[in-house]
């Protein structure tokens, strides 16, 4: 992977909506997960802008939890409208995919 | 525990988000998250760069766009902080009891405090955050910025004295009174609302000098040893002042 930066633009927001719906994460484990999942050429903090957005667009909430040393950790989870958002990204993710296989399958043919 | 350069990325964070206006608790909560993040990823191997990417600055500005600006907090705090500057800088004529006002005051006298303000305010939000690992650098650029603050103003005074503009306002003693009251309230009304004992300590420290002057005897006053020997232990006193309080902010 080069720079694919600006293709996961956008991208990237639909996989955090995906991961959150899956269950109550906070921002270091979120991470981890996209990582585990292969996006590890981009820098973890990025998640941290995208997440405040989503916060003040109210795609998620966010509770505070003790740790066991430091500050507590802000877990997020999935808000009605993020769920709305979340199958949107799907519907346009699925169209976006099989019209880009199609051009790919077609002019390499 | 963080790494020194994690460390100074948060500070250099809080001191860019504070100088953007944005709401503290918002502000706290990103750095503890922040703070968690860089601990946890530390803690299993990862190097800094590989969390904020290779530009700290490009970084700090994605956080700070998602941030809203604190406008209530900012159109209070505006009118506080001048409030003060104006208590400061009225503080020492009021004490000696001669209080009075030229246009060459209202004038100069405000571009003189505006080039003070943005002096300061490039120290504390540019300078300082950028050498925070080093007290001494930090105490050594105070002095350079407080050495340039007094001298303005020394500058400002000398320039003043030989330029004699028109007087617009001279306060009889009972207004002096007066005027001297409502700086005190102004001065700890202020203090309470920045919730800092350094806010008081400034005006206390602006007041030694004309009261001193009214206090002491002649003899003493007028002996120019006297006053470089003032002048020295009060640049000292402030110095030290400074380098515990920043100590002990650094280890809190």
């Amino acid at each position: 992977m080069a720079d694919s930066t600006q293709m996961l633009k956008g991208i990237i927001d639909g996989c955090i909506l995906a991961i959150i719906k899956d269950g109550e994460v906070y921002g270091y484990e979120l991470a981890e997960k996209l990582e585990a999942y292969g996006f590890y050429s981009f820098s973890e903090g990025t998640i941290y802008p995208l997440l405040l957005r989503m916060q003040k667009e109210k795609l998620v909430s966010t509770t505070l939890k003790k740790s066991t040393a430091g500050p507590k950790r802000k877990y997020y989870s999935l808000t009605q409208k993020g769920e709305e958002e979340l199958q949107d990204f799907i519907q346009r993710w699925n169209h976006l995919n099989a019209t880009v296989n199609n051009v790919l399958k077609i002019e390499r043919s | 525990m963080l790494s020194q350069k994690a460390e100074q990325f948060l500070v250099e964070l809080r001191f860019y988000l504070i100088s953007k206006g944005k709401k503290d608790k918002e502000i706290e909560e990103i750095i503890d998250e922040l703070e968690i993040h860089l601990t946890e990823a530390e803690a299993n191997g990862k190097n800094i760069d590989q969390i904020i990417g290779n530009s700290p600055k490009e970084y700090m500005k994605s956080i700070g766009q998602q941030m809203p600006i604190d406008v209530k907090e900012l159109i209070t705090l505006i009118p506080v902080f001048l409030l003060t500057v104006l208590a400061y800088s009225t503080l020492p004529s009021a004490i000696s009891g001669t209080f009075a006002l030229s246009s060459n005051h209202l004038i100069f006298g405000s571009i003189a405090s505006i080039i003070v303000l943005i002096i300061n305010g490039i120290f504390f939000f540019k300078w300082m955050p950028k050498l925070f690992q080093s007290t001494w650098l930090v105490v050594t650029i105070y002095f350079l910025t407080f050495s340039l603050t007094t001298g303005i103003f020394v500058a400002f005074h000398f320039w003043n004295g030989k330029h004699e503009a028109s007087t617009i306002f001279v306060a009889t003693p009972m207004q002096n009174t007066i005027i001297l009251i409502i700086c005190i309230i102004v001065v700890i009304g202020c203090s309470l609302y920045f919730k800092s004992w350094i806010t008081f300590l400034v005006a206390v420290y602006i007041s030694l000098e004309p009261i001193l002057r009214q206090v002491l005897p002649p003899h003493i006053n007028e002996n120019t040893t006297y006053m470089i020997y003032a002048a020295i232990i009060s640049v000292v006193v402030v110095g030290v002042a400074l380098f515990f309080l920043f100590k002990k902010k650094k280890t809190a």
